[in-house]
């Protein structure tokens, strides 16, 4: 799944945040996107790509660059 | 054939004011209205027990009724903080306090948010069975016994409150098809340890995201209706978001999906009761589908229909 799959998962997981400040690297706490929304986002990610991801590696998830990665890394 | 006629609840007057208790637990204001959804919770007072709360319910249901204590034959009582540790049950005690005649059924059923919709179809077979025309499933769940009020994955979301159902074979709703399912295998994300609450709130996430939808999408197929045919969707107040986000993944219109915990929490089992009330009085909602789910875990669907 690359960068651009996971912005579209986080903004259309994301309602009532502005996101206009998001890039790769932004930290989602840092423009508002809460554990709710983060738990949408996962659950997006899980949906699309058939995999379970588990709770001690949600809190590691914390931009796109991070998502990337770990994904990158678990489908290697 | 029996059916539901009537409903009435017992709110606590005593609130806990949910954003000044997030700032203190580091969530802000937004958080609550915009997620959560309830900015109070509704707790019970003190010198008040799980019966008290049930007693007031059906006092209310009577009272709204004009039916005397001496006309319900049936008590079903769904809680899982109960009296006294449920020993002597719970529905016992409330048919004590009514003044209930000897010859009343009473028995509790244990179960969480999926507990309403388990009640109407237990008691209504109960009854059928034992020929009872009159009865009463009341939810009771006071919540506020076991959270930890350091612990915002819980402290933030459950209200006390009790409903009362009204179950005879004068009716506004019949109950339709139903689907019940249980996942004994992950109740761990929703349980008690040492007396209190815990939650994993992702699994629950996660299980209500994906069951619900499923199981309410197969229930309209096997009634061979589509969703357009359901007037109202009143599905279990966990949240405003898990509401928001099972609207979203069954495509349903928000004004289809009444949300109602601004003032109390989730009330658990008492959540859909406390909507399907006010939807009693509005003719023009005539095929209701009701879904709990929750602890368990445990998830029930049920259509409803106005005569």
């Amino acid at each position: 799944m690359n960068e651009e799959k996971i912005i579209e998962i986080v903004k259309s997981s994301s309602e009532g945040v502005d996101l206009n400040g998001l890039t790769s690297t932004t930290v989602f706490s840092d423009i508002g996107i809460d554990s709710l929304d983060m738990f949408t986002v996962i659950l997006a990610i899980q949906d699309a790509l058939g995999i379970e991801i588990p709770d001690s590696d949600v809190d590691k998830l914390n931009s796109v660059n991070a998502i990337v990665e770990y994904l990158t890394e678990k489908a290697a | 054939m029996l059916g539901i006629h009537s409903i009435a609840h017992y709110v606590p007057s005593s609130k806990i004011d949910n954003v000044v208790q997030a700032e203190k637990l580091g969530k802000g204001a937004e958080f609550i209205t915009e997620k959560i959804g309830s900015t109070y919770l509704s707790i019970k007072h003190e010198n008040e027990d799980t019966s008290d709360l049930a007693v007031k319910a059906v006092q209310s249901l009577l009272e709204k009724n004009r039916l005397s204590i001496d006309e319900i034959e049936c008590i079903c009582l769904c809680t899982q903080n109960p009296d006294n540790e449920g020993l002597p049950h719970t529905s016992a005690i409330v048919q004590s306090k009514l003044g209930s005649p000897k010859n009343c059924a009473a028995f509790d059923i244990s179960l969480g948010c999926s507990g309403y919709v388990y009640g109407l179809a237990a008691i209504t077979g109960f009854m059928e069975k034992a020929r009872l025309k009159k009865g009463v499933l009341i939810t009771v769940d006071p919540y506020s016994k076991i959270v930890d009020t350091e612990d915002p994955n819980t402290s933030l979301l459950f209200g006390d409150a009790a409903t009362a159902t009204l179950i005879s074979e004068e009716y506004v709703f019949s109950l339709g098809r139903s689907l019940f399912c249980t996942d004994g295998a992950r109740g761990g994300a929703l349980e008690k340890k040492s007396a209190k609450l815990t939650m994993n709130g992702r699994q629950v996430f996660n299980f209500a995201a994906t069951e619900v939808p499923k199981q309410i999408v197969q229930l309209l197929d096997e009634e061979g209706i589509d969703k357009s045919g359901i007037d109202k969707f009143i599905l279990h107040q966990g949240s405003k978001y898990i509401v928001e986000t099972l609207t979203k993944r069954l495509g349903l219109p928000a004004e289809k999906v009444p949300i109602k915990m601004e003032t109390t929490g989730n009330t658990v089992s008492s959540s859909i009761p406390l909507i399907l009330e006010d939807v009693l009085d509005y003719a023009e909602d005539k095929v209701v589908l009701i879904s709990g789910f929750g602890v368990g875990l445990s998830w029930a669907s049920m259509i409803l229909h106005r005569l």
